[in-house]
């Protein structure tokens, strides 16, 4: 441990500072923060930009935590008992190497944003309660993933406010996202999208200040693609299209009709150099920091 | 008797008298009773008084009518002494100071705003500023009506719309002097809290008018005393409540941005609230501290190099298809 993070640890045990940053320390392990699990009077916790590849499950403990940061960091999973975090309302996993989520998660009771981007979650990686977090879940970013499909039950999600799925291996966009009462931003860039349903049309994207659709970087069907290029960043006007007769003509062609299936190919996408994927050759585990002190950008690629 | 009859003859008709008939002996002469009348109306003289001119008999009235001055105060005829001053005629008793109402006649006089002034009254008018009305040449106690290039007491004005005498406050309306109620009522701003008439200050809002004092939040009715109101649905908040029934919610806190809002990405923040989604360091809008979006939220510059470079590469074409 270094003599910085006792310094930090020792000025939040005795401030009872309720936020605590020990970002970019190059922490390998929570067992270097000697204590964290007691000090539960944090509200905010953030681990960013360091080597975790585990969380304690002892973070529990902090029963009044409000805020988990552990973006950039080489977990491979969460412990199941951040469900148990009552507060819990925001948690930061982004830029990890997380496969699956750990059982139970969706019955964490106040979470409202969670942030999975950049992990190598697939569409088996969800607990079967996950639907149970739209109850309260406002934001969800699952870019850069490898999801095959958008997460089932999507349309229990009924507070969702921003559902970004950019980067992934997406064919089809369930027709329930449409019916998202409070959808305000929705990120569909980059999958091997063909088509829309027309159902997307009913999301309120009329205030440009505060919408944001994206779907370009998808193997789109002709005419989409066309009044994509044409409305640029008019979303309002393009999902106004999508309601239009003309474009249920079009989805129908393109769906049961004479041109069913004649979709354009799909986009080639090379993901192998993502980072989550890499797991280091070795762990290491007792290393001081100044042998690492480059940070995670050096560890060896492993064989993936 | 008949020698006069005889020889005699009217003075006016120049005939001769009937043996019967009644003669009028004056100063030598003698007239038929028929001729012996005011030479300007033909009517014997009421109890045979008559005034003489040039040799003609008038009447009273006829001769005060053509010959005597008529006072400038009372409007009757003077006979007597008369006092001439300021261009008019005055009766000796009539000629008094319009102020102190003192005589005049053997004292000097000073004429103010044509008018006659004692001179005590004279260096108090001055010192005073007040004016002397127009119609009635009193002193204006209150205020003075303005009109028609004149000073007058309001009084003398009746309200064009309700006919009643004006009061001291009164105002033009379509060049008709009305009563301030009656102006009011037909002109002025109703203040849309208490239904009553604006006199003074008015402020407007919501295409509407208020008293200052009754312009308040919908909320808590405190007026708002010049600070900034927020407009919604025909009401009017103070910025406190504005934002906590319908102000932007933040996109971490989940609440009713309290102050400063920070609207960026297609979401708000409390200022204190926008950090970087990394490393949570605060994010300031102002000056050179900039940060990148991801995923529409804000990273800074710091996070962002250690983002992998796949990842930043990607970002970046991301951008330019954007574009």
């Amino acid at each position: 441990m270094s003599r910085n993070i006792r310094k930090i640890l020792e000025s939040n045990r005795s401030k009872r500072d309720r936020e605590l940053i020990i970002s970019d320390e190059n922490i390998g392990s929570l067992t270097e923060l000697p204590g964290i699990c007691s000090f539960t009077h944090l509200t905010r916790l953030n681990l960013s930009h360091n080597r975790l590849d585990e969380l304690d499950p002892n973070i529990f403990s902090l029963s009044n935590l409000e805020y988990l940061n552990v973006f950039n960091n080489n977990l491979e999973e969460l412990p199941g008992e951040l469900r148990d975090i009552p507060k819990l309302r925001e948690l930061n996993a982004g830029l990890n190497r997380l496969v699956q989520l750990p059982r139970g998660f969706g019955s964490c009771p106040s979470l409202q944003v969670l942030d999975l981007t950049y992990n190598n979650l697939t569409n088996g990686s969800f607990p079967g309660n996950f639907k149970y977090l739209g109850g309260t879940l406002r934001a969800l970013f699952l870019g850069d993933n490898e999801l095959l499909s958008v997460p089932l039950e999507i349309g229990t999600f009924l507070k969702l406010e921003v559902l970004v799925l950019r980067d992934n291996n997406i064919r089809d966009v369930p027709v329930d996202i449409g019916r998202l009462p409070k959808l305000k931003e929705l990120h569909l860039n980059g999958n091997q999208i063909h088509i829309l349903p027309p159902d997307l049309g009913l999301l309120d994207f009329s205030n440009p200040e505060k919408s944001f659709f994206r779907v370009f970087d998808n193997p789109l069907i002709d005419p989409l693609r066309e009044q994509c290029e044409s409305m640029k960043n008019n979303t309002d006007l393009f999902v106004k299209y999508l309601k239009s007769p003309q474009y249920l003509e079009v989805y129908t062609l393109y769906t049961i009709g004479v041109k069913k299936g004649n979709f354009p190919p799909l986009l080639k996408r090379d993901r192998s150099g993502k980072k989550s994927r890499k797991t280091p050759k070795f762990k290491p585990v007792e290393f001081g920091p100044l042998a690492f002190g480059a940070g995670v950008g050096d560890i060896t690629p492993g064989d993936m | 008797m008949s020698i006069i009859t005889d020889t005699a003859r009217c003075s006016l008709c120049k005939e001769m008298f009937q043996a019967s008939e009644k003669l009028i002996n004056s100063g030598g002469e003698v007239w038929h009773e028929k001729c012996f009348v005011c030479v300007q109306c033909f009517q014997p003289f009421p109890d045979g008084l008559f005034y003489e001119s040039d040799g003609r008999k008038y009447c009273e009235h006829d001769f005060q009518m053509l010959f005597s001055p008529v006072c400038h105060k009372c409007n009757k005829f003077i006979s007597g002494r008369v006092i001439r001053a300021i261009g008019h005629p005055w009766h000796p008793d009539c000629f008094r100071c319009v102020w102190c109402d003192q005589s005049l006649a053997d004292v000097g006089f000073v004429k103010f705003q044509g008018q006659p002034l004692c001179k005590a009254c004279n260096t108090l008018v001055k010192q005073s500023g007040k004016h002397l009305c127009q119609i009635c040449f009193k002193p204006i106690e209150d205020e003075p009506l303005f009109h028609m290039n004149m000073v007058v007491h309001p009084h003398h004005f009746n309200c064009f719309k309700c006919k009643k005498p004006l009061e001291t406050m009164s105002k033009l309306h379509c060049g008709e002097l009305v009563c301030i109620r009656c102006y009011d009522k037909m002109e002025a701003s109703i203040c849309v809290a208490c239904r009553r008439p604006i006199e003074g200050r008015i402020v407007h809002a919501n295409a509407q008018t208020w008293h200052p004092e009754h312009f308040v939040c919908a909320y808590c009715e405190k007026p708002f005393e010049g600070q900034k109101h927020y407009e919604k649905k025909g009401l009017a908040y103070c910025e406190p409540h504005y934002n906590q029934l319908y102000g932007e919610i933040c996109f971490y806190c989940n609440n009713h941005v309290i102050k400063d809002v920070v609207n960026v990405l297609c979401k708000s923040w409390c200022v204190g609230h926008f950090r970087c989604t990394a490393c949570d360091v605060l994010l300031a809008l102002k000056g050179n501290s900039k940060f990148i979006f991801y995923d529409n939220r804000p990273l800074c510059r710091k996070c962002y190099d250690r983002l992998p470079q796949e990842f930043r590469r990607r970002l970046k074409r991301m951008d330019e298809l954007k574009k």
